[in-house]
């Protein structure tokens, strides 16, 4: 019986039936873009890709978008190698090259799917929602192309039908195509999008794309253009310049420039206007497994000091006669040294440069608000009881030596490091950067707690950080972070006005920004793009993705030059990036030329 | 189509037999020679990795700077507090046990009645293994039945069930290279410290974690075999197998999530069955015999699996038993689905005159595997072989009477190759976490095209000439069997990547399956025993074996870009038109730079004293990370292997020697025996040959710096090595003293596996590719260290 019916099963299978192939847990695109709700996930794929590139690229990436005038590597500088070495570093076989290009070809990728789904695959869509996506779709790509322009130069423009099979013949467009493709993109997410007090928060709206707009217009040196377009940004009546304390903590010592990036005030309905584009996070949220990672390397590896003071025998002096040294950020309460009043676990690996730090505040050093002690914090107190300086600060009481450009300077030379500064690490101790970092203020979660539930806080009262579990606690920010604000929409237009040989209209347009901080008003003499580039490192410094407004400028050589200790192995050829030699390799039916140079 | 045949009593009648066996294995690793760094060991790198400052320019390097503190330069706060301390703690010591072991017990009992045969089993395996805490036990069972109802038809039955046990939870032998001796475990209690670096828990303590890991597998094959009683020699056979395996993973970490818990139960149920159809007709007619098979198969294979995961636990207690105390709005849920089929069909006939003095075969199969798209699914395949006893021929029997067996043996044939997974020609729409807008509230999930479709992916085929050539000289003494294949490979499956303008990244989201070209593989295999002597107390076999394969790849698909005439190698894939497909493709080493080289102002920016350095293969003057510096240095495949095994009885006693050996001359079998190397600073290493100014002809680079090709570039080694792989001694009881006990048969042995090893390898174990990194991941696999074992063994029969 059972011989026959065995037999029996297969002669009744029909073969073609028993081999088709049935995917059980995931769906064959052909059926992934039939309902509104799925062109909405697909949607968030290019806010999760955009966010991811700007806050969760790797390290070494990560410090190649603020490197030049901004920043230099705090690590590998004695001898100069890696963030200090372009030359050696910035290479079309570095995966440096590559890790931008892949990310927004990924959104490009993507966005080309969304539009051209939406027109080809039979779909649910009602005519409106089929306009709204393919806006929002296009305002990514749009960008996408604008920052691939910026960095790269001209890029070849992918074929918008998904490709069958590999397409191996690309080959690059011009820059101005490039910019061009971003152009007609943004202006048809600038027609459709809705107003920004119209729409969610965290969405992109029109006068987002606006602000876009205007960067491609100043790009294709549109200036007419751009001003209208950045115009009606700044002109909207839902937008303006937070000049008011606002937000969750107004009522503690600050400034409104500190405001701006406290927790939970840069969405809108914080009453904030002046966000353009807010990154969501939400603790331990699921729309959030990362958060931004860049506070660690700007927040130095103060955790490393040592300062003079008593060994666990009391004593003051080694067998050798020399100094005892202790950790000046540990006692006690605090193996680990880190706390939320200096930032969290930075590792100090992206130091500012001179120019950043003090010469581009000038004497606004004391007045402008962006560089308040609330914003940049310069000193800490030591807070280990055995060091001599317990409860003093570190650096005016004199503790800790300032770590002066001029090592830099040698060490890029081949000068020893004078005896005095042996052993100092240019990433320990220098001024940090408070808006990543929340004083006082990350999710409760993330603090080190005593048994009995209460934070543990140091000897100084300081609240310790944890720095284990995922996502990565102390050394991101755990909060919202701007994409884009109005601030920068100023610059912008400034620059367009300058580009116009309008100089009084780009000053006003500077003194905007001045006059909220505090600082004194430019004059119409004092505006050319140098001018612009140090006023947007004064409003933005970490904020805005500096390489790409470096690159499209065609400035990141001259002002590395000028500004970085370490500018000796940069080329001329370094204003635009290398086309990642993968790239190259793979597209094996037509050549996509590098950049020159390299 | 498998055929389980195994232990099955046939013949006549027998009492039972009961077998008892028993092994234990004492285990060590491989080399004894390789050591973590200690405290000194450890910070003398820190040092060496900043040369500049740590040593004086004045003495070029070579002494050190008497000033010098390490401190500044650590990336850890524990380290400093451990360097003030004097703190030298030997993770490799606490984390590894001292004698790691293996034992096996089996008892079984067969026999035979009237019709039927009868085999069953208990098998029992514990182990500990080198990590602390990582133990297997395993319980298996096994029950044949084979029964004859009438004259024309036979059922049977082989089951099989086991369950293993891995539960435990251990730490992987990785992390002991990251973490260094200036931690301190213990506090001054004793206890553990919690957190000893970076706030990531310690992984000593993982082992009190709750932990249960269990497999359980059930086997069963059943047949049916009818003698067709009319037609002589056809036979109708059915076989049906199954496999089930059930998978428990069940986890708890209280101190995940700053110490609030996180705990997973995860199940998972694979199904696996063939049905077989095999129809025989074999017959003789005088001199001449006919077999005949057919075969239909088919094959399924399914899994599901599940995955409940809870964080941040109200109570820690309950542990994985209680999911549901985990924090509501952080649980994860999560399963998988998947299946794949496959059908064939064979027919196969031998034609034999004489005996086997000449036969020829024919063979023509089909399959089709789901995996494949629509249009491509099947392929098929025949095949013919022809076969001549050359020592049967009058000829050859009365003029060399030396030959016992001389046969020629010639086949030419298709065969195909399916690697090629379920669900590989399809494009993928991946969805997942997630977008938040605003704060407060739910995430939506995203959804992306992953993966690119292939519907033209087809089998591969192989086409393949074999000559065959099996001997046996002076009644037995010298045999032995010579082969030689070659073959095309054609539609070789390969994963081509695809640049990122396709939006599928980098990597292996930007991989499609694809057939390319052709490869061709020529090869010979040699196997020879001679018995040096056969007496009555003394006996020696030795018995040699050798093979050698070399592959050329043809064709890609015949672009030629360039237009130079000649058909392009594919860079991207690292596939070279007429060479072996497994090239290493990478910047050629030519020494390292030295301090001679740093004050003549020779070194190249990008590298520093210390580092290698790396040929201008281009000339073209750039080294900084040129890819058109890179060469061909050789091949991954081994050259050629041999073994020999000698074989020695004396009286009751018998001695068996194995020594086996893979060659790679100077360009084969190509391996990087420090291919994870990053910065001496950031993790503990084995000591390893490492460049300093006081040992300029060492190895490898300087631990503190690289050039523009990245930490990864590292020299090449052939990974040729002979190796004693066996040795063993065992003793038969004598039969008389056994009679008197009842016993049929004891049997006891010794012996050493892996015992020693002549190789110029760095590192653990040159076959394993296990250099002198201290990351073993490869594949995402965790590995240990080869191991050497003892072996103690007993067999009992009744």
């Amino acid at each position: 019986m059972f011989v026959v019916g065995a037999a029996g099963i297969l002669a009744s299978c029909n073969e073609k039936k028993w081999l088709t192939e049935e995917p059980l847990d995931f769906l064959s695109p052909d059926y992934g873009y039939e309902k509104a709700s799925q062109y909405n996930m697909a949607i968030n794929h290019l806010y999760d890709r955009y966010r991811d590139m700007a806050w969760n690229i790797g390290d070494d990436q990560r410090q190649s978008l603020w490197w030049g005038d901004l920043s230099y590597g705090g690590y590998d500088w004695n001898p100069p190698a890696k963030y200090n070495n372009w030359a050696a570093w910035l290479i079309p076989t570095a995966g440096l090259a590559s890790d931008v290009w892949h990310r927004l070809y990924t959104i490009i990728g993507d966005a080309n799917r969304i539009i051209w789904s939406a027109d080809n695959v039979p779909n649910e869509l009602t005519d409106a929602d089929k306009a709204m996506i393919k806006a929002e779709a296009s305002f990514f790509r749009g960008l996408a192309y604008a920052r691939l322009g910026n960095l790269y130069g001209g890029v070849p423009i992918a074929q918008v039908e998904p490709p069958s099979s590999p397409k191996e013949d690309y080959v690059r467009s011009t820059r101005a195509e490039t910019y061009g493709q971003a152009r007609t993109d943004l202006e048809t997410a600038a027609a459709v999008l809705p107003d920004i007090d119209k729409t969610d928060d965290g969405r992109v709206s029109k006068q987002m794309a606006q602000h876009m707009l205007g960067e491609v217009y100043i790009a294709l040196a549109m200036w007419d253009e751009a001003i209208t377009t950045l115009g009606a940004v700044i002109d909207y009546p839902a937008m303006g310049l937070m000049t008011e304390r606002f937000g969750t903590r107004a009522g503690e010592p600050g400034d409104v420039y500190w405001d701006l990036f406290r927790l939970n005030n840069q969405n809108r309905s914080s009453g904030n206007r002046e966000s353009l584009w807010v990154l969501q996070y939400d603790y331990q949220s699921k729309g959030s497994t990362y958060s931004l990672a860049h506070s660690r390397q700007v927040v130095p590896g103060y955790w490393s000091a040592t300062v003079a003071g008593k060994n666990a025998a009391g004593e003051t002096h080694d067998a050798n006669g020399n100094r005892i040294k202790v950790p000046a950020f540990r006692n006690t309460v605090n193996a680990d040294g880190w706390t939320a009043e200096k930032g969290g676990r930075g590792i100090g690996s992206m130091r500012g440069t001179e120019h950043f730090f003090t010469s581009i505040w000038g004497e606004d050093f004391d007045r402008d608000i962006r560089n308040s002690s609330y914003n940049i914090q310069r000193d800490f107190r030591i807070d280990n009881p055995a060091a001599d300086g317990y409860g003093e600060w570190i650096l005016a009481d004199g503790w800790y030596p300032r770590f002066p450009q001029s090592v830099n300077e040698g060490v890029a030379n081949g000068v020893a490091i004078p005896a005095e500064y042996a052993g100092i690490e240019p990433r320990i101790m220098f001024p940090s950067v408070q808006k990543f970092s929340r004083t006082g203020n990350y999710p409760t979660e993330a603090y080190v707690r005593n048994s009995d539930g209460s934070l543990r806080v140091t000897a100084l009262g300081e609240h310790i950080l944890s720095n284990s579990g995922s996502p990565n606690l102390s050394y991101t920010s755990l909060k919202d972070e701007y994409a884009f604000r109005l601030a920068e929409t100023y610059l912008l237009r400034a620059e367009a006005h300058l580009g116009k040989g309008q100089a009084d209209l780009a000053a006003a347009d500077i003194n905007a920004l001045r006059g909220r901080a505090g600082a004194t008003p430019a004059t119409a003499a004092q505006i050319d793009i140098d001018y612009i580039l140090d006023e947007r490192m004064r409003e933005l410094y970490y904020e805005e993705i500096r390489i790409f407004t470096l690159c499209r400028l065609g400035k990141f050589v001259e002002r590395t030059k000028r500004y970085n200790p370490f500018h000796g192995s940069i080329r001329d050829h370094h204003n635009l990036w290398p086309i990642p030699f993968n790239e190259i390799q793979r597209n094996i039916l037509a050549p996509i030329e590098q950049n020159p140079g390299y | 189509m498998i055929l389980i045949t195994t232990k099955t009593q046939r013949g006549g009648v027998s009492k039972p037999i009961i077998e008892y066996s028993a092994q234990l294995s004492l285990q060590s690793t491989i080399n004894p020679k390789m050591k973590m760094l200690d405290r000194e060991g450890y910070l003398q790198m820190v040092a060496d990795s900043f040369m500049d400052e740590s040593r004086t320019a004045s003495s070029h390097w070579l002494e050190a700077n008497p000033g010098w503190d390490p401190r500044p330069k650590f990336i850890e706060p524990e380290l400093t507090v451990g360097y003030a301390d004097g703190t030298d703690t030997d993770w490799y010591g606490l984390t590894t046990i001292d004698q790691p072991y293996i034992q096996n017990h089996n008892i079984s009992i067969r026999g035979r009645t009237e019709n039927t045969n009868y085999f069953t089993s208990f098998g029992f395996t514990d182990q500990k293994n080198l990590i602390k805490n990582d133990k297997y036990g395993r319980y298996s069972f096994r029950t044949n039945l084979e029964t004859t109802i009438t004259k024309w038809l036979k059922v049977g039955t082989q089951t099989f069930f086991s369950l293993s046990d891995r539960s435990g939870e251990t730490t992987d032998f990785n992390s002991i290279g990251m973490i260094q001796p200036l931690i301190a475990s213990h506090n001054p209690d004793g206890s553990l410290i919690e957190k000893p670096s970076r706030g990531n828990t310690n992984f000593l303590l993982l082992s009190g974690n709750p932990d249960l890991d269990q497999r359980y597998m059930l086997n069963g094959t059943f047949f049916g075999e009818i003698k067709v009683p009319w037609i002589e020699g056809l036979s109708y056979r059915v076989n049906y197998s199954t496999a089930m395996t059930f998978n428990k993973q069940f986890r708890f970490n209280p101190y995940a999530n700053n110490n609030l818990g996180n705990g997973y139960k995860r199940n998972s149920f694979n199904r696996d069955w063939t049905l077989d159809n095999i129809v025989t007709y074999n017959r003789a007619f005088g001199d001449h015999e006919v077999n005949a098979t057919l075969v239909y198969g088919a094959e399924y294979r399914d899994r599901e699996y599940t995955n409940t995961e809870a964080n941040n636990f109200a109570d820690l207690t309950l542990g994985y038993n209680n999911l549901g105390l985990g924090q509501a709005d952080l649980a994860v849920a999560g399963s998988e689905a998947w299946k794949e089929t496959s059908l064939y069909q064979m027919a196969r006939v031998v034609y034999s005159y004489q005996q086997g003095k000449y036969s020829l075969t024919g063979t023509i199969r089909r399959d089709g595997f789901s995996g494949f798209s629509p249009t491509n699914k099947f392929a098929v395949f025949p095949s013919v072989g022809a076969a001549w006893r050359v020592s049967q021929e009058n000829f050859f029997r009365d003029n060399v009477t030396w030959v016992d067996n001389l046969k020629l043996r010639v086949s030419y044939g298709e065969n195909g190759n399916r690697t090629v997974g379920r669900y590989d020609t399809m494009a993928r729409l991946t969805m997942g976490d997630g977008y938040l807008f605003g704060d407060g509230g739910t995430a939506g999930k995203w959804q992306w095209v992953s993966k690119m479709s292939n519907y033209d992916l087809m089998w591969e085929t192989t086409t393949a000439f074999n000559v065959g050539l099996d001997f046996s000289l002076w009644n037995g003494r010298l045999y032995g069997t010579y082969e030689f294949y070659s073959s095309r490979t054609k539609d070789q499956l390969w994963n081509k990547y695809i640049s990122a303008i396709h939006g599928l990244g980098t990597g292996d989201n930007a991989r499609v399956a694809t057939n390319i070209g052709k490869v061709g593989n020529t090869g010979h295999e040699l196997t020879l025993g001679f018995t040096a002597f056969d007496k009555k107390d003394f006996g020696w076999d030795i018995r040699f074996v050798f093979s050698r394969n070399r592959s050329k790849l043809l064709t890609i698909d015949g672009t030629d870009a360039d237009g130079d005439g000649r058909e392009d190698d594919l860079l991207s894939s690292e596939l070279f038109i007429g060479r072996p497909i497994n090239v290493v493709y990478d910047y050629r080493i030519n020494g390292i730079w030295q301090v001679a080289d740093r004050e003549a102002g020779r070194i190249p920016n990008g590298y520093v004293m210390g580092t290698y350095i790396v040929d201008d293969a281009d000339g073209d003057g750039n080294v900084n990370g040129d890819a058109d510096d890179r060469v061909v240095l050789g091949y991954r495949d081994p050259s050629f292997r041999f073994s020999i095994q000698n074989t020695l009885r004396y009286k009751n006693f018998d001695l068996n020697i194995f020594v086996n050996s893979v060659q790679g001359g100077k360009k084969f079998y190509l391996g990087e025996p420090l291919s994870a190397f990053t910065e001496g600073k950031q993790w503990n290493f084995y000591d390893f040959d490492y460049w300093t100014p006081n040992n300029p002809d060492a190895k490898y680079r300087q631990p503190g710096g690289w050039g523009p090709q990245g930490s990864g570039l590292s020299p090449y080694m052939p990974r040729t090595f002979i190796r004693l792989q066996e040795l063993s001694l065992g003793y038969n009881l004598p039969k008389g003293l056994l009679d008197r006990a009842g016993i049929s048969r004891v049997r006891v042995y010794v012996s050493a596996n892996n015992l020693f090893t002549i190789t110029k390898w760095d590192g653990w174990d040159p076959e394993a590719n296990q250099g002198v990194q201290s990351n073993l991941r490869s594949n995402g696999v965790d590995h240990y260290p080869t191991m050497k074992s003892f072996t103690f063994g007993l067999n009992l029969e009744f």
